[in-house]
């Protein structure tokens, strides 16, 4: 089919582009090849991941089964525990070694983060702070590891380098075998208020009680696998968490005043509560209007003075969980709330202390329903019986089945919008995690925005459905601009390691990617093959450990649209979104030549050029200007014997406007066009170009369109869906204060 | 983790202000970033975790060879049988072959692409030797290539490559036999075609007109096929070593019957070659692991060189599983040898030498032997096999399996000097230890020249320092690295190069990767962690072929130690360490401020800059500067009810000293930063910071300590373990002197 090809490319070149024809444009900027293939930036597939993104046919993943008793003394707020740890080897080699990570050692006074922590002296210093940065405060972290013994009690030879401990097994642990081994350890539970992290207690000088929620408490096996063999890289802080699933049989002994919420479900409800309770308990099971207390405000206060001296042991189960957190206090109020959710009826339940009593009361419970509904419908069902949501004080943690979300009144008990939309996003994004990365279950460690972005960017829809009034636009291409605005030596990629990340580190985990998203689905795939393919890739990775190419490879796989250009841009540089209104020409047909019995008196090449003046237009006063549209010469037609209509072809344009627009990427980051024209009766029109338009020119591109009405106005993506940095740039007729104003800053 | 998000904000205003100042912050280097896809993607070959994955495969060559070698003429007349096993997946329709001896040849690519230049006063030797004056007739003479049936197979040759096609693809899991016959004329080193590959041939000793041979690379040997390469028969152009499969061989070599003959495996007609004597005290050697025996004495020796036999014997060698077989022939050879204990096996270590190498030979070169088989085996494997043999030949350190030949001789009156003595030493452990690197542990020579030769030199550094503690070291310290790093970078590569472009051979793949591992063992791992992840790899990676992926994700793997950006930085870069101390602020605690009751009054932003401009840059002479804690202010807390007790964490950093060290990273290779503080009670403390400090900022870092004591003095890497290029700048208070000294030598340069 080669001529034909031949043929094609000179008709449309000679029909349509004749503006590039006719003044050829130098290529000003080295190519970069934007929209060349990932190919080797992405793992090359395999047996174990796939071309398409799925998991291969041979993946293999690992398996821990955990049976824990554990016992919170609120004494001296420490945490005693033993545990036995199965280990299933699936893989297909041999493991001499195993390994676990230690996360409370992150705590240790020599650890690795504080250690190579930055800091600087300034004055007028709160006393707070500097004792953060020099880690000054009597607190004594770390875990104590008493013993790691196999099941005959025999000792296994350990070693630990920091947050990470190396058990070595008497002989290798075989594809397909699995061991049992033992570790006993304490720790030391951190206050919060002075040591933030991921769990800690709170103390509440008023009543002298305590709020525990604890995580990272247990050593927890390393994800073994296909991709990286042991995930072992060192806790420092930012980097979270990489865990493989098992099943857990978890007795936590607290208090027996005490409340426990856990990941997993209550297996001995008569030993811990009260008749009463249970029987709320039962009853907010088949509800699913309104949280039931099972608690309730004045029971918690009650609770609150009692100081039992007893103990009672709270005994959770939970299947196919990565971690296991819980969170314990006498001050608890609990209301839970059942939910709908495909064939599952999940309980919704919330617990808090009564400071936080009238907003969580009445947002938290159904803000973990609004959640279960939109998650699942965007990816898969919900499959765990339970999501706790705990009111903690400061920002929000995630662990399987529960989380530790902040937000509370003002001690009047009202709260102001601000605040509302904090708790309720925060407890939508941290129940959220559930999907990403609880059960979609990506490497922390090693990048952030796996789970935090995906999870930032169903938080947003989850607002944008249910919540409409309250402001989400911290994860949209809008609330984004001023990130990517910045410093691009400060700034790293999407794709930079979670602990390498500095500053760029919240907005590259969360909103940048969530805007990415925003953008791919309004702007770029479009709702419905958008959906359709994140859904395949949640489908595909449920219960499994993604890698980012399986993301990025399934969202192509699921959609035919290619997306190459997009991760690389977005993903892998830290380019911005910036075009430019470069100029803008009108043009009318000249009526005069259209005369055929005329088609010798063609006007010469070049008049055109010459009519128009050298100044770029900056806005439609100098009118339209004329052009020419001759009869086709014999030679286009080549073989050809039959021939068009020219005059036919010539009125379709007669009267019509055509506006040749030259646009600039001035930001380097390759984007669909948005164009809003309005027409000079008021009316308006949007177009949408693909990003394609940028394949042969990554810098600037020329496009004639044909207008029936006379245009006033050109706005280039005038409803900011795509994260331009300078919109004042995207207006034609230009304005000339903004303009100088321009000049003014760039000359500063 | 979302809303921590705030506070971790929150907390980078607080702790990390640093970064308020605004200074120009230089481009991302991406320096900690993981390797990724600078390393192969894992599949079910080769591990994530760096080891051979359950799917690995290695192709195995059996030998039967049968040669004499003419005295007469010295030439080399072989045939031999190789059996080739087809391990791989995939079906193979020709095998390659080296035939390395076509090095020699006239028409040689090495010496057609080697640059030359004239000078005056040129030798006649190194004329010869650039310009191929010599009249050799060398290379390969291949007779036949024959099937086990005696048909003719095709085969053509490409340099020092010959191809054999088969007559039936050769499937998966079969083997196939063929013979090849030969012969070669041997090379005198003397004549300086070295610099093709002098890696064997023979000596004339004018004085009794005879000749010691060492024969290497003289039957044509499989190529390796394997999963990342495929055929790996990339030519032979003189630097880059040898790629080589496992196998086992049968080797009937005939020689004069004075000869006495040290080979790749153990001879098994001993008691044919030997005289009773001899035999005698071999098997007396094989229980003696205090002292060695004399096999063959000097007495002996000279008795031969006078008397040359003309009758010949045939000496039959065999040995299991080796890549390769060598061996070394002469009447003018002296032997001994003595047994060691290595776990359950007593391998013999054996060394062969004529008169001109004594008394230096039988003083130091077994007892080297010994060293580097022992402490080789405590960092890596037992020596598995059943002898280390280390023959004499001038000028020269070359490895074979069980054997190896070494230079350095006394003087004519037996006296040598220190440096002779450590030369031979030291060269002994090294091709002794290339038993481990890359005999066993099978790297790809040709390919990577740091896989076999920089591992073996750093544990050959470790093998001196625990065996000869007198010995001054040259390869593995930090310090000694320094003048190669500060050196001309146009002509320097990063050790992840392919051997034959690298311009400074032994200072890059043998010093700086010996440099580097030692680093990681004193310095980033620790001694234990290193070890454990060292000896993984060799466990891992025995009688098979490693990559230089399957070495870095093992030793992180086994260690929990991210090291990729230590890989990036010291492999795959030319960055040097050049750290300085920019700038150090002492501070303390103003007094007035930290009574409670003054909260209100707390000094502005800004009062403290105003104030530092009048203290001394360069030393602690302005005295500490005054800076206020306050109370906490109650926004700090959130929505936190608790308190911390303010004026007892005041209290506590009263009379205290801070010092915000302000680093700089000049030159780019991200280290550790170690820093030494000596006080003004003349006691002093070693502070180590993980490199990870660089993580965020590759370029600038700032750091406050508090310290009890004042401090008059910072130095950092005291001991010079980061090979700094530098130091001049790593002292505060600055000094003067150096600095003047440096400016000089700016200048001059």
């Amino acid at each position: 089919m080669r001529k034909v090809i031949a043929i094609s490319v000179g008709v449309w070149m000679a029909t349509i582009s004749f503006a590039q024809r006719s003044q050829p444009e130098p290529q000003q900027q080295k190519w970069q090849g934007k929209f060349e293939q990932l190919d080797q930036m992405l793992p090359t597939p395999n047996g174990y991941r796939s071309s398409s993104g799925a998991p291969g046919a041979d993946y293999w993943q690992q398996r821990a089964d955990y049976v824990i008793q554990v016992e919170l003394n609120d004494e001296n707020q420490s945490i005693t525990g033993s545990e036995t740890i199965t280990y299933f080897n699936n893989a297909p080699e041999d493991l001499k070694f195993l390994w676990l990570q230690l996360d409370q050692n992150i705590n240790e006074a020599g650890s690795m983060t504080n250690k190579s922590s930055p800091g600087r002296i300034r004055d007028s210093i709160p006393a707070k702070m500097i004792a953060t940065t020099l880690n000054t405060f009597d607190y004594k972290g770390g875990y104590a590891i008493k013993s790691v013994r196999d099941l005959t009690d025999k000792s296994l030879p350990y070693i630990i380098n920091n947050t990470m401990m190396r058990i070595d097994l008497p002989q290798p642990l075989k594809k397909g075998e699995k061991f049992s081994f033992k570790v006993e350890w304490s720790y030391n539970i951190n206050d919060m208020m002075m040591i933030s992290g991921r769990s800690g207690m709170e103390y509440f000088p008023e009543d002298a009680n305590y709020i525990y929620f604890i995580a990272q408490w247990f050593p927890r096996m390393c994800v073994f696998d296909d991709y990286e063999g042991w995930q072992n890289k060192q806790f420092l802080g930012s980097g979270e968490f990489a865990l493989t699933f098992g099943n857990y049989k978890v007795r936590i002994t607290v208090p027996s005043d005490h409340i426990v919420g856990a990941s997993g479900w209550l297996q001995n409800p008569k030993e811990v509560l009260t008749k009463e309770q249970i029987e709320r308990f039962e009853k907010a099971r088949n509800t699913f209007d309104q949280p039931v207390f099972v608690v309730t405000e004045e029971e918690a206060k009650k609770n609150e003075k009692e100081r039992s001296k007893k103990k009672s042991t709270w005994e959770f189960h939970a299947e196919n969980v990565r971690d296991f957190a819980f969170a314990s206090s006498r001050k608890f109020i609990w209301d839970a709330m059942a939910v709908k959710n495909g064939s599952n009826n999940p309980l919704a339940q919330s617990l808090y202390p009564k400071e936080g009593y009238t907003l969580w009361s009445k947002e938290s419970t159904r803000a973990i329903k609004n959640t279960l509904d939109v998650y699942s419908a965007r990816t898969i069902d919900y499959p765990y019986p339970t999501a706790y949501s705990v009111n903690w004080v400061g920002g929000g943690m995630e662990y399987p089945m529960v989380s530790f979300n902040g937000g509370r009144p003002a001690k009047d008990g009202t709260y102001n919008e601000r605040t509302l939309t904090r708790t309720v996003s925060v407890i939508v994004h941290e129940v959220g995690h559930n999907y990403f990365p609880m059960i979609i279950n990506s490497d922390e460690r090693q990048c952030t925005w796996m789970d935090e972005g995906l999870n930032s960017f169903l938080e947003k829809e989850t607002m944008r459905e249910r919540y409409p009034k309250l402001d989400h636009t911290g994860n949209t291409p809008k609330g984004i601009v001023n990130f990517m605005k910045g410093d691009k030596n400060v700034m790293r990629p999407v794709m930079a390691m979670s602990d390498n990340q500095g500053r760029s580190f919240g907005p590259n985990g969360y909103n940048k990617p969530a805007a990415a998203l925003t953008v791919l689905r309004e702007t770029v795939m479009g709702p419905e093959l958008f959906d359709k393919a994140f859904k395949e890739y949640a489908q595909r990775w449920a219960f499994k450990h993604p890698k980012p190419s399986d993301f990025f490879r399934t969202l192509e796989d699921a959609s035919a649209v290619d997306l190459d250009w997009f991760w690389r841009g977005w993903f892998y540089t830290t380019d911005n979104v910036d075009l430019t209104v470069d100029e803008v020409k009108w043009y009318r047909v000249k009526s005069t030549q259209v005369d055929p019995e005329k088609k010798n008196v063609s006007v010469k090449k070049g008049d055109l050029t010459a009519g128009t003046s050298k100044e770029k237009a900056t806005d439609f006063s100098g009118g339209a200007q004329e052009f020419t549209v001759t009869n086709t010469p014999e030679q286009d037609y080549r073989d050809f014997k039959s021939r068009l209509d020219d005059k036919a072809i010539r009125q379709k344009l007669e009267g019509k406007n055509l506006y040749e627009v030259t646009l600039k990427n001035t930001g380097g980051l390759v984007t669909p066009v948005i164009i809003e024209w309005t027409f000079k009766d008021g009316s308006k029109e949007i177009e949408r170009i693909p990003a394609e338009i940028w394949r042969n020119n990554e810098f600037e591109v020329k496009k004639v369109f044909v207008k029936e009405k006379e245009v006033v106005n050109i706005v280039i993506d005038p409803n900011l869906e795509t994260a331009d940095t300078n919109v004042s740039d995207n207006v034609f007729p230009k304005k000339a204060t903004e303009n100088k104003f321009d000049q003014f800053k760039k000359g500063k | 983790m979302k809303k921590l998000l705030l506070l971790i904000v929150a907390f980078s205003c607080s702790t990390v202000f640093a970064q308020e100042v605004k200074t120009e912050t230089p481009k991302w280097k991406g320096k900690f970033e993981q390797l990724d896809q600078l390393l192969p993607t894992p599949n079910e070959y080769r591990t994530g975790s760096g080891s051979p994955g359950p799917k690995y495969w290695q192709q195995r060559a059996d030998y039967v060879i049968n040669a004499e070698l003419n005295d007469e003429n010295q030439s080399i007349t072989g045939s031999e049988t190789i059996t080739y096993y087809n391990n791989s997946p995939d079906v193979l329709k020709y095998l390659w072959l080296q035939v390395d001896q076509n090095i020699y040849e006239k028409d040689n690519m090495t010496s057609k692409t080697n640059i030359t230049v004239v000078k005056d006063s040129s030798s006649t030797k190194s004329m010869a030797s650039d310009l191929g004056l010599n009249d050799f007739d060398g290379g390969f003479k291949i007779k036949s290539v024959k099937d086990a049936s005696g048909n003719a197979l095709k085969f053509f040759v490409n340099y020092t490559m010959m191809r054999i096609d088969l007559l039936q693809p050769l499937a998966a899991g079969q083997k196939i036999s063929f013979s090849v016959d030969w012969y070669f004329n041997i090379h005198d080193r003397m004549r300086g075609d070295s610099r093709n590959d002098s890696r064997s041939g023979m000596e004339y000793f004018p004085e009794d007109g005879n000749y010691s041979y060492i024969i290497a690379q003289w039957f044509p040997r499989m190529c390796v096929y394997d999963d990342v390469v495929g055929w790996q028969n990339k030519q032979f152009l003189g630097q880059g070593e040898f790629t080589l499969t496992f196998g086992n061989y049968e080797v009937n070599l005939t020689v004069p019957a004075d000869h006495i003959m040290a080979g790749t495996g153990m001879v098994q007609n001993i008691k044919e070659v030997l005289t009773p004597a001899q035999y005698e005290r071999f098997e007396k050697a094989k229980t003696s692991f205090d002292k060695l025996v004399i096999i063959a004495t000097q007495a002996e020796a000279v008795e031969r060189e006078k008397t040359k036999s003309k009758e010949k014997k045939t000496w039959r060698f065999k040995a299991e599983n080796v890549r390769d077989f060598a061996f070394a022939t002469s009447r003018k050879f002296i032997w001994d040898a003595q047994a060691v204990k290595i776990g359950d096996k007593t391998p013999l270590a054996m060394s062969y030498y004529p008169k001109e190498g004594n008394p230096l030979w039988e003083r130091e070169s077994t007892k080297a032997v010994k060293a580097a088989i022992t402490t080789y085996s405590k960092y890596t494997i037992d020596y598995p096999y059943p002898h280390a043999t280390s023959v004499h030949h001038a000028s020269l350190g070359m490895e074979y399996p069980m054997i190896c030949f070494n230079g350095r001789r006394p003087n004519k009156d037996g006296s040598y000097s220190d440096p002779t003595k450590w030369g031979l030493v030291g060269v002994v452990i090294h091709e002794v230890g290339h038993n481990f690197f890359p005999m066993i542990i099978n790297s790809d020579e040709r390919q990577m020249t740091w896989m076999d030769e920089g591992v073996n030199t750093f544990v050959q550094y470790r093998t001196q320092v625990e065996n000869y503690p007198d010995m001054p070291q040259q390869r593995g310290p930090a310090d000694k690295i320094v003048p190669y790093m500060k050196g001309d970078p146009s002509v320097k590569r990063p050790l992840m190069v392919n051997s034959e472009q690298v311009i400074q051979f032994g200072p890059e793949q043998y010093a700086k990767c010996a440099t580097g591992l030692n680093m990681l063992r004193e310095t980033i791992m620790g001694p234990e962690l290193f070890d454990k992840a060292f000896k993984e790899y060799a466990q891992r990676w025995a009688f098979r072929h490693p990559k230089p992926a399957d070495f870095f994700r093992t030793l992180e793997d086994a260690s929990a130690v991210d090291l990729d950006w230590f890989w990036r930085g010291w492999f795959y870069s030319t960055d040097v360490c050049d750290q300085s101390i920019d700038k150090v602020k002492w501070y303390r605690v103003r007094k007035d401020q930290n009574s409670v009751e003054n909260k209100g009054k707390s000094v502005k932003k800004g009062d403290l800059t105003a104030s530092s401009s009048d203290g001394n840059p360069n030393d602690f002479s302005g005295g500490p500067q005054p800076f206020s804690v306050i109370p906490t202010d109650a926004r700090l807390y959130g929505d936190f009810l608790n308190r911390v007790d303010d004026k007892a964490l005041i209290s506590k950093m009263e009379n205290k000293n801070f010092y915000e060290v302000t680093l700089t990273n000049k030159g780019e290779l991200i280290m550790p930063v170690i820093i030494e503080w000596t006080y003004k009670d003349g006691t002093k403390e070693l502070e180590k910071i993980p490199a990870e400090i660089w993580r965020t900022n590759e370029k600038t870092v700032t750091k406050v300590f508090m310290k009890d004591k004042e401090v008059t003095n910072i130095v950092l890497d005291p001991k010079l373990e980061t090979s700094d290029i530098s130091t001049g700048d790593n002292v505060f208070p600055k000094t003067a002197a150096p600095n003047k000294f440096d400016e000089i030598k700016k200048k001059t340069n």
